[in-house]
Protein backbone atom coordinates (compact mmCIF):
# COMPACT_ATOMS: atom_id res chain seq x y z
CA UNK A 1 0.00 0.00 0.00
CA UNK A 2 2.76 2.40 1.05
CA UNK A 3 4.15 1.88 -2.57
CA UNK A 4 1.25 1.81 -4.48
CA UNK A 5 0.79 6.10 -3.96
CA UNK A 6 4.16 6.86 -5.63
CA UNK A 7 3.86 4.52 -8.23
CA UNK A 8 0.75 5.43 -9.43
CA UNK A 9 2.15 9.44 -9.13
CA UNK A 10 5.30 8.34 -11.28
CA UNK A 11 2.75 6.53 -13.91
CA UNK A 12 -0.05 9.58 -14.12
CA UNK A 13 3.45 12.17 -14.18
CA UNK A 14 4.88 9.98 -17.10
CA UNK A 15 1.70 9.77 -18.73
CA UNK A 16 1.44 13.65 -18.27
CA UNK A 17 4.82 13.51 -19.77
CA UNK A 18 4.04 11.59 -22.91
CA UNK A 19 1.29 14.03 -24.05
CA UNK A 20 2.23 17.13 -22.35
CA UNK A 21 5.86 17.74 -23.38
CA UNK A 22 4.68 18.35 -26.86
CA UNK A 23 2.70 21.38 -27.04
CA UNK A 24 0.09 21.41 -30.44
CA UNK A 25 2.43 23.14 -32.83
CA UNK A 26 -0.06 25.71 -34.09
CA UNK A 27 2.74 28.32 -35.27
CA UNK A 28 3.78 25.75 -37.48
CA UNK A 29 0.56 25.07 -38.71
CA UNK A 30 0.17 28.89 -39.88
CA UNK A 31 3.93 28.56 -41.61
CA UNK A 32 2.99 25.92 -43.35
CA UNK A 33 -0.58 27.30 -44.23
CA UNK A 34 1.10 30.62 -45.45
CA UNK A 35 4.06 28.85 -47.49
CA UNK A 36 0.84 26.53 -49.39
CA UNK A 37 -0.68 30.09 -50.24
CA UNK A 38 2.24 31.49 -51.32
CA UNK A 39 2.82 28.44 -53.11
CA UNK A 40 -1.11 28.54 -55.06
CA UNK A 41 -0.52 32.57 -55.55
CA UNK A 42 2.25 31.77 -57.49
CA UNK A 43 0.33 29.46 -59.93
CA UNK A 44 2.62 26.50 -58.88
CA UNK A 45 -0.45 24.14 -59.60
CA UNK A 46 0.12 24.78 -63.07
CA UNK A 47 3.59 23.90 -63.34
CA UNK A 48 4.18 20.29 -62.91
CA UNK A 49 7.34 20.19 -61.25
CA UNK A 50 6.08 22.53 -57.98
CA UNK A 51 2.28 20.74 -58.53
CA UNK A 52 3.81 17.59 -57.52
CA UNK A 53 5.19 19.38 -53.82
CA UNK A 54 2.26 21.44 -53.28
CA UNK A 55 -0.17 19.18 -53.30
CA UNK A 56 2.26 16.62 -51.28
CA UNK A 57 2.62 19.61 -48.85
CA UNK A 58 -1.05 20.14 -48.86
CA UNK A 59 -1.97 16.50 -47.65
CA UNK A 60 0.63 16.77 -45.24
CA UNK A 61 -0.95 19.54 -43.47
CA UNK A 62 -4.31 18.07 -43.21
CA UNK A 63 -2.58 15.08 -41.89
CA UNK A 64 -1.06 17.40 -39.31
CA UNK A 65 -4.46 18.68 -38.48
CA UNK A 66 -5.65 15.42 -37.59
CA UNK A 67 -2.91 14.18 -35.97
CA UNK A 68 -3.06 17.35 -33.49
CA UNK A 69 -6.95 16.73 -32.75
CA UNK A 70 -6.11 13.71 -32.13
CA UNK A 71 -3.40 14.86 -29.72
CA UNK A 72 -0.25 13.35 -31.75
CA UNK A 73 1.26 16.81 -31.39
CA UNK A 74 5.14 15.57 -31.89
CA UNK A 75 4.72 13.59 -35.11
CA UNK A 76 2.20 16.83 -35.96
CA UNK A 77 5.28 18.72 -36.09
CA UNK A 78 7.46 16.62 -38.12
CA UNK A 79 4.30 16.10 -40.74
CA UNK A 80 4.53 20.22 -40.82
CA UNK A 81 7.78 20.45 -40.86
CA UNK A 82 7.62 17.73 -44.20
CA UNK A 83 4.65 19.98 -45.39
CA UNK A 84 6.70 23.03 -44.85
CA UNK A 85 9.66 22.02 -47.05
CA UNK A 86 7.34 20.37 -49.78
CA UNK A 87 5.58 24.12 -49.96
CA UNK A 88 8.58 25.94 -50.31
CA UNK A 89 10.11 23.82 -52.28
CA UNK A 90 6.69 24.28 -54.95
CA UNK A 91 7.44 28.46 -54.50
CA UNK A 92 10.67 27.72 -55.36
CA UNK A 93 9.93 25.87 -58.36
CA UNK A 94 7.42 28.17 -59.79
CA UNK A 95 9.66 31.08 -59.20
CA UNK A 96 12.46 29.64 -60.96
CA UNK A 97 9.65 28.66 -63.85
CA UNK A 98 8.89 32.07 -63.92
CA UNK A 99 11.89 33.88 -64.60
CA UNK A 100 12.93 31.10 -66.94
CA UNK A 101 10.07 32.60 -68.88
CA UNK A 102 11.43 36.08 -68.59
CA UNK A 103 14.51 34.87 -69.16
CA UNK A 104 13.83 33.10 -72.37
CA UNK A 105 11.48 36.08 -73.64
CA UNK A 106 14.39 38.47 -73.27
CA UNK A 107 16.86 36.23 -75.09
CA UNK A 108 13.95 36.17 -77.91
CA UNK A 109 13.74 40.20 -77.68
CA UNK A 110 17.63 40.29 -78.48
CA UNK A 111 17.50 37.14 -81.14
CA UNK A 112 14.62 39.13 -83.25
CA UNK A 113 16.56 42.34 -82.82
CA UNK A 114 19.90 41.07 -83.97
CA UNK A 115 18.00 39.08 -86.91
CA UNK A 116 16.76 42.81 -88.03
CA UNK B 1 28.53 -21.54 -16.64
CA UNK B 2 30.37 -18.37 -17.70
CA UNK B 3 32.65 -19.52 -20.10
CA UNK B 4 29.65 -20.72 -22.53
CA UNK B 5 27.70 -17.04 -21.56
CA UNK B 6 30.04 -14.72 -22.98
CA UNK B 7 30.82 -15.68 -26.22
CA UNK B 8 26.92 -16.14 -26.80
CA UNK B 9 26.67 -12.59 -25.72
CA UNK B 10 28.93 -11.62 -28.09
CA UNK B 11 28.06 -13.37 -31.17
CA UNK B 12 24.23 -12.20 -29.98
CA UNK B 13 25.27 -8.51 -29.27
CA UNK B 14 27.59 -8.87 -32.98
CA UNK B 15 24.16 -10.72 -34.67
CA UNK B 16 22.65 -7.17 -33.37
CA UNK B 17 25.12 -4.57 -34.70
CA UNK B 18 25.27 -6.10 -37.74
CA UNK B 19 21.45 -6.23 -38.22
CA UNK B 20 21.63 -2.73 -37.02
CA UNK B 21 23.91 -1.50 -39.54
CA UNK B 22 22.34 -3.32 -42.76
CA UNK B 23 19.26 -2.05 -42.59
CA UNK B 24 18.92 -0.45 -45.81
CA UNK B 25 18.53 3.47 -45.61
CA UNK B 26 15.12 4.83 -46.16
CA UNK B 27 14.41 5.64 -49.82
CA UNK B 28 14.09 9.25 -48.49
CA UNK B 29 17.89 9.34 -47.65
CA UNK B 30 18.59 7.64 -51.01
CA UNK B 31 16.76 9.97 -52.99
CA UNK B 32 18.25 12.88 -50.66
CA UNK B 33 21.78 12.00 -51.28
CA UNK B 34 21.51 11.81 -54.57
CA UNK B 35 19.54 15.17 -54.85
CA UNK B 36 22.70 16.39 -52.95
CA UNK B 37 25.56 15.15 -55.84
CA UNK B 38 23.79 16.47 -58.69
CA UNK B 39 23.04 19.80 -56.34
CA UNK B 40 27.12 20.59 -56.44
CA UNK B 41 27.23 19.89 -59.70
CA UNK B 42 24.61 22.70 -60.45
CA UNK B 43 24.29 26.32 -60.09
CA UNK B 44 23.13 26.03 -56.56
CA UNK B 45 26.93 25.76 -55.58
CA UNK B 46 28.01 29.14 -57.27
CA UNK B 47 24.81 30.96 -57.15
CA UNK B 48 23.35 29.83 -53.87
CA UNK B 49 26.43 28.79 -51.69
CA UNK B 50 24.57 29.03 -48.43
CA UNK B 51 21.63 27.80 -48.97
CA UNK B 52 23.63 24.24 -50.27
CA UNK B 53 25.49 24.49 -47.32
CA UNK B 54 22.19 24.41 -44.72
CA UNK B 55 20.54 21.69 -47.14
CA UNK B 56 23.88 19.89 -46.43
CA UNK B 57 23.66 20.33 -42.73
CA UNK B 58 19.77 18.59 -43.16
CA UNK B 59 21.70 15.83 -45.03
CA UNK B 60 24.14 15.40 -42.44
CA UNK B 61 21.39 15.72 -39.62
CA UNK B 62 19.31 12.85 -41.59
CA UNK B 63 22.59 10.78 -42.11
CA UNK B 64 23.54 10.80 -38.43
CA UNK B 65 19.65 10.04 -37.26
CA UNK B 66 20.29 6.71 -39.90
CA UNK B 67 23.34 6.04 -37.86
CA UNK B 68 21.50 6.30 -35.02
CA UNK B 69 18.22 4.63 -35.57
CA UNK B 70 17.83 3.75 -38.86
CA UNK B 71 14.14 2.45 -38.77
CA UNK B 72 12.84 5.40 -37.05
CA UNK B 73 10.23 7.26 -38.80
CA UNK B 74 11.91 10.68 -37.92
CA UNK B 75 15.19 9.54 -39.75
CA UNK B 76 12.95 8.99 -42.62
CA UNK B 77 11.13 12.58 -41.79
CA UNK B 78 14.74 13.54 -41.51
CA UNK B 79 15.49 12.70 -44.44
CA UNK B 80 12.52 13.79 -46.41
CA UNK B 81 13.39 17.36 -44.96
CA UNK B 82 16.87 16.80 -46.33
CA UNK B 83 16.24 16.17 -49.86
CA UNK B 84 13.42 19.07 -49.98
CA UNK B 85 16.38 21.49 -48.42
CA UNK B 86 18.81 20.05 -51.21
CA UNK B 87 15.93 21.07 -54.02
CA UNK B 88 14.97 23.86 -52.80
CA UNK B 89 18.83 25.31 -52.96
CA UNK B 90 19.31 23.95 -56.56
CA UNK B 91 15.84 25.57 -57.57
CA UNK B 92 17.21 28.83 -56.18
CA UNK B 93 20.10 28.45 -57.95
CA UNK B 94 18.99 27.35 -61.52
CA UNK B 95 16.70 30.55 -60.46
CA UNK B 96 19.39 32.79 -60.05
CA UNK B 97 21.30 31.82 -62.81
CA UNK B 98 18.43 32.39 -64.99
CA UNK B 99 17.71 36.19 -63.53
CA UNK B 100 21.50 36.87 -64.86
CA UNK B 101 20.96 35.44 -67.97
CA UNK B 102 17.66 37.48 -68.14
CA UNK B 103 19.65 40.83 -67.56
CA UNK B 104 22.38 40.15 -69.45
CA UNK B 105 19.86 39.87 -72.36
CA UNK B 106 18.51 42.57 -71.30
CA UNK B 107 21.51 44.48 -71.50
CA UNK B 108 22.21 42.85 -74.89
CA UNK B 109 19.02 44.02 -75.84
CA UNK B 110 19.60 47.81 -74.65
CA UNK B 111 23.42 47.83 -76.54
CA UNK B 112 21.89 46.43 -79.50
CA UNK B 113 18.91 48.92 -79.88
CA UNK B 114 21.77 51.14 -79.74
CA UNK B 115 24.11 49.73 -81.73
CA UNK B 116 21.25 49.45 -84.37
CA UNK B 117 20.37 53.26 -83.81
CA UNK B 118 23.71 54.51 -84.19
CA UNK B 119 24.37 51.91 -87.34
CA UNK B 120 21.17 53.31 -88.09
CA UNK B 121 21.54 57.26 -88.00
CA UNK B 122 25.42 56.84 -89.35
CA UNK B 123 23.99 55.44 -92.35
CA UNK B 124 21.56 58.29 -92.64
CA UNK B 125 23.98 60.49 -91.85
CA UNK B 126 26.27 59.28 -94.23
CA UNK B 127 23.16 59.18 -97.20
CA UNK B 128 22.51 63.03 -96.14
CA UNK B 129 26.18 63.77 -96.66
CA UNK B 130 26.09 61.47 -99.68
CA UNK B 131 23.27 63.34 -101.58
CA UNK B 132 24.18 66.61 -100.65
CA UNK B 133 27.44 65.96 -102.13
CA UNK B 134 26.34 64.39 -105.00
CA UNK B 135 23.61 67.31 -105.63
CA UNK B 136 26.50 69.89 -105.09
CA UNK B 137 28.89 68.00 -107.48
CA UNK B 138 25.88 67.72 -110.25
CA UNK B 139 25.62 71.75 -109.44
CA UNK B 140 29.08 72.39 -110.25
CA UNK B 141 29.21 70.17 -113.22
CA UNK B 142 26.84 71.41 -114.42
CA UNK B 143 27.40 75.17 -113.70
CA UNK B 144 30.79 74.20 -115.99
CA UNK B 145 29.20 72.46 -118.58
CA UNK B 146 27.18 75.71 -119.07
CA UNK B 147 30.26 77.75 -118.38
CA UNK B 148 32.13 75.82 -121.03
CA UNK B 149 29.58 75.78 -123.78
CA UNK B 150 29.48 79.38 -123.42
CA UNK B 151 33.23 79.64 -123.93
CA UNK B 152 32.57 77.43 -127.18
CA UNK B 153 29.79 79.68 -128.44
CA UNK B 154 31.88 83.30 -127.75
CA UNK B 155 34.91 81.68 -129.39
CA UNK B 156 32.36 80.46 -132.06
CA UNK B 157 31.44 83.65 -132.52
CA UNK B 158 34.77 85.23 -133.00
CA UNK B 159 35.35 82.46 -135.46
CA UNK B 160 32.29 83.15 -137.56
CA UNK B 161 33.97 85.74 -139.61
CA UNK B 162 36.51 83.75 -140.76
CA UNK B 163 34.71 80.52 -141.43
CA UNK B 164 31.20 78.89 -141.69
CA UNK B 165 29.40 77.44 -139.00
CA UNK B 166 26.31 75.43 -138.61
CA UNK B 167 24.58 72.79 -136.26
CA UNK B 168 23.36 69.74 -136.27
CA UNK B 169 22.51 66.40 -135.24
CA UNK B 170 26.21 65.82 -135.13
CA UNK B 171 27.01 68.96 -133.43
CA UNK B 172 28.59 72.45 -134.30
CA UNK B 173 30.05 72.17 -138.17
CA UNK B 174 33.19 74.44 -138.30
CA UNK B 175 33.56 74.68 -142.48
CA UNK B 176 36.97 75.79 -143.78
CA UNK B 177 37.58 76.59 -147.42
CA UNK B 178 40.57 74.37 -149.03
CA UNK B 179 41.59 77.20 -150.81
CA UNK B 180 42.37 79.46 -147.59
CA UNK B 181 43.76 76.48 -146.17
CA UNK B 182 46.15 74.29 -149.10
CA UNK B 183 47.71 75.02 -152.49
CA UNK B 184 46.50 72.96 -155.13
CA UNK B 185 46.77 69.29 -154.96
CA UNK B 186 48.80 70.14 -151.70
CA UNK B 187 47.98 69.29 -148.30
CA UNK B 188 51.23 71.14 -146.15
CA UNK B 189 49.03 74.40 -144.35
CA UNK B 190 49.30 77.32 -146.11
CA UNK B 191 50.62 80.76 -143.69
CA UNK B 192 47.31 82.27 -143.78
CA UNK B 193 45.20 79.15 -142.57
CA UNK B 194 47.26 79.12 -139.47
CA UNK B 195 45.69 82.58 -137.89
CA UNK B 196 41.66 80.53 -138.72
CA UNK B 197 43.18 77.47 -137.61
CA UNK B 198 44.14 78.63 -134.31
CA UNK B 199 41.09 80.24 -133.91
CA UNK B 200 39.61 77.37 -134.07
CA UNK B 201 42.17 75.55 -131.72
CA UNK B 202 41.19 78.10 -129.30
CA UNK B 203 37.54 77.20 -129.70
CA UNK B 204 37.78 73.63 -129.41
CA UNK B 205 40.12 73.91 -126.26
CA UNK B 206 37.07 75.78 -124.43
CA UNK B 207 35.49 72.91 -124.00
CA UNK B 208 37.61 69.56 -123.65
CA UNK B 209 34.72 67.18 -123.18
CA UNK B 210 33.76 67.13 -127.18
CA UNK B 211 35.15 64.75 -129.45
CA UNK B 212 36.51 66.56 -132.84
CA UNK B 213 36.80 65.09 -136.54
CA UNK B 214 38.05 66.50 -139.16
CA UNK B 215 36.87 65.51 -142.34
CA UNK B 216 38.91 66.39 -145.98
CA UNK B 217 36.27 66.77 -148.70
CA UNK B 218 37.50 67.08 -152.70
CA UNK B 219 35.86 68.65 -155.64
CA UNK B 220 34.99 65.34 -158.20
CA UNK B 221 37.72 66.11 -160.76
CA UNK B 222 40.41 63.67 -161.10
CA UNK B 223 40.57 60.12 -159.32
CA UNK B 224 38.97 58.84 -156.63
CA UNK B 225 41.88 57.18 -155.03
CA UNK B 226 43.70 60.62 -155.70
CA UNK B 227 41.10 62.60 -153.84
CA UNK B 228 40.71 60.17 -151.41
CA UNK B 229 44.37 60.23 -150.53
CA UNK B 230 43.97 64.19 -151.04
CA UNK B 231 41.18 64.10 -148.39
CA UNK B 232 43.03 62.26 -145.79
CA UNK B 233 46.19 63.87 -146.02
CA UNK B 234 44.57 66.80 -145.66
CA UNK B 235 42.34 66.10 -143.13
CA UNK B 236 45.32 65.04 -141.23
CA UNK B 237 47.20 68.38 -141.97
CA UNK B 238 44.67 70.17 -139.87
CA UNK B 239 44.45 67.94 -137.41
CA UNK B 240 48.04 67.78 -136.51
CA UNK B 241 47.73 71.62 -136.68
CA UNK B 242 45.34 71.80 -134.27
CA UNK B 243 47.19 69.35 -131.20
CA UNK B 244 49.82 71.35 -131.81
CA UNK B 245 47.80 74.07 -130.82
CA UNK B 246 47.17 72.50 -127.85
CA UNK B 247 43.99 70.22 -128.58
CA UNK B 248 44.22 67.09 -126.73
CA UNK B 249 45.40 64.64 -129.35
CA UNK B 250 43.13 61.93 -128.18
CA UNK B 251 39.85 63.81 -128.83
CA UNK B 252 41.00 64.58 -132.81
CA UNK B 253 40.34 62.16 -135.03
CA UNK B 254 40.90 62.40 -139.17
CA UNK B 255 38.65 61.24 -141.87
CA UNK B 256 39.24 61.66 -145.63
CA UNK B 257 35.93 61.38 -147.71
CA UNK B 258 37.55 62.62 -150.95
CA UNK B 259 34.57 63.47 -153.61
CA UNK B 260 31.71 62.03 -151.14
CA UNK B 261 28.92 64.69 -149.77
CA UNK B 262 29.47 67.77 -151.69
CA UNK B 263 27.59 70.70 -150.75
CA UNK B 264 27.60 72.92 -154.33
CA UNK B 265 27.33 71.58 -157.91
CA UNK B 266 30.44 70.14 -159.21
CA UNK B 267 29.83 71.24 -162.49
CA UNK B 268 30.81 75.00 -161.85
CA UNK B 269 34.31 76.58 -160.80
CA UNK B 270 32.16 77.92 -157.64
CA UNK B 271 30.75 74.88 -157.10
CA UNK B 272 34.16 72.88 -156.94
CA UNK B 273 35.99 75.56 -155.01
CA UNK B 274 33.04 75.10 -152.02
CA UNK B 275 33.22 71.47 -152.40
CA UNK B 276 36.85 71.43 -151.26
CA UNK B 277 36.92 72.11 -147.61
CA UNK B 278 37.96 70.85 -144.24
CA UNK B 279 35.12 70.66 -142.08
CA UNK B 280 35.65 70.16 -138.54
CA UNK B 281 32.87 68.34 -136.07
CA UNK B 282 32.61 69.25 -132.94
CA UNK B 283 30.35 66.52 -131.18
CA UNK B 284 28.09 66.52 -128.42
CA UNK B 285 29.79 66.40 -124.78
CA UNK B 286 29.21 62.09 -123.70
CA UNK B 287 25.84 62.03 -121.70
CA UNK B 288 27.32 62.06 -118.25
CA UNK B 289 26.93 60.04 -115.05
Amino acid sequence: MKLIFPMSVLAVSSLLLACGSAPAPTAKVASSEAAVRAAGELNANDIPTAQLHLKLAQDQLDTAKKLIEQGENKRADYVLTRAQADAELAVALAKETAIAKEAETAMAKVRELKAK
Amino acid sequence: MNRTIFPLLVASSLFAFVGCATTPPPKELVDARAAYTLAQSGPAAKEMPAELEDARKALATAEKAYEDNPSDQETTDLAYVAQRRVLLASARGRAAALEKAKIAADEQFKSTATDKLDQTSAALGAARQNGAMTAQALATEQKARLAAEQKVRDALGRLAALAAIKEDTRGTIITLSGSVLFATDKWELLPGAHERLNQVADALKEDTERPVTVFGFTDAQGTDAHNMTLSEKRAESVRNYLVSRGVDASRVKSEGKGKADPIADNKSPEGRANNRRVEIVLGKAPEHR
